[in-house]
């Protein structure tokens, strides 16, 4: 049984090597429930009192690491709307990530504005981002993303809205 | 869906829930790694004690969820890079048809994929798409078909999609 089990563990870590965040969250809320599981089976003889006092655990702890990883990766975006909002059209400026918990890669990599969206009232520009360098080393392959910024007030923020629903896929 | 018994001489209960979770990773359902949890729950429990039930349902269930993740999102990888190495070799205004094929046709789609745009930014070459979605089921009942749209982008390695995380903001239930 043991076996079985470190051999799924195993596949998922050799699956997930491209978006590590679900493994993260998963491991780190099947963590908390397995201990808090054996905790309370070994205070209580009901089996039912130790799976409710474990799955809860593990339900809280997930979204305590989703609600860090939206933190964190809202920190990233918007150290890239900064440099990438004031940009012309065809300028480009080097941005990177510095974050306030190790919960993703720092990246570094260049933006420039391919397109002004709108202008006025709504302040919307298309961007191209490029990622040279993650976790401090360089990518054999620099990566290329489009997105768009739009400011509200004085500061620009990422507005690229979610993928519609039918498009969610394996996100979700 | 047919299992094959025959290749699993001595099927356990740990295989059992392999098995279950094979079958849900195939279905795309998102409830298998529960499902499979559930299952090695009381497989374990009723022989190891309530504890070790939890414990290696939580992991079970942990571990099949995060796999089927995992292959849903290198199949999502391919396909993507498939449809935006076809819209690099296209001219503005064509159309060509598109399909993805799965393992067992899990998850294939099929639809048309136009380039409306080319854009050259500062950074890389960049173009925008437009692709439907042709569902067997609405196409029968007469619904048009549902189109989306999309950025590629190209690297040293050849074109690749480029659409960028959504603002943290909008994740809502996508996490």
């Amino acid at each position: 049984m043991t076996r079985w089990l470190g051999g799924c563990l195993l596949m998922a870590c050799g699956l997930t090597l491209g978006g590590c965040s679900s493994l993260i969250s998963e491991t780190a809320s099947a963590t908390a429930g397995i201990a808090s599981g054996s905790l309370a089976g070994a205070v209580t003889n009901n089996a039912g009192v130790a799976a409710g006092i474990g799955i809860g655990v593990q339900a809280g702890i997930r979204s305590g690491v989703q609600f860090a990883q939206r933190k964190i990766h809202g920190e990233a975006q918007q150290q890239i709307a900064d440099v990438a909002g004031p940009l012309e059209v065809g300028q480009v400026k080097n941005w990177n990530t510095v974050l306030s918990v190790p919960l993703e890669y720092s990246e570094a990599g260049k933006v420039t504005a391919s397109r002004v969206i709108s202008t006025g009232e709504l302040d919307c520009k298309e961007i191209v981002v490029s990622v040279e360098r993650r976790g401090g080393e360089t990518l054999p392959v620099s990566e290329f993303y489009v997105a768009s910024v739009c400011r509200s007030g004085s500061q620009w923020a990422w507005a690229s809205a979610e993928p519609a629903t039918p498009r969610w896929g394996a996100m979700q | 869906m047919k299992v094959r018994r025959d290749r699993f001489p001595t099927p356990g209960t740990a295989a059992l829930s392999m098995l279950l979770a094979c079958a849900g990773a195939l279905c795309g359902c998102r409830s298998i790694g529960g499902l499979s949890g559930a299952a090695a729950g009381v497989a374990s429990g009723s022989a190891i004690g309530p504890a070790a039930g939890v414990a290696i349902g939580i992991a079970v269930e942990s571990g099949v969820d995060a796999s089927v993740k995992a292959v849903r999102r290198r199949w999502s990888a391919e396909d993507q890079t498939r449809m935006a190495m076809m819209v690099g070799d296209m001219a503005i205004g064509e159309s060509r048809p598109w399909q993805t094929r799965h393992f067992m046709t899990l998850g294939d789609e099929q639809g048309h994929v136009t380039l409306v745009r080319v854009f050259e930014s500062s950074l890389a070459p960049c173009r925008e798409a437009i692709f439907s979605v042709a569902d067997p089921k609405a196409t029968q009942a007469g619904t048009p078909e549902q189109h989306f749209v999309t950025t590629m982008c190209k690297s040293a390695d050849g074109w690749r999609w480029a659409a960028a995380e959504p603002a943290v903001g909008r994740w809502g239930a996508l996490q």
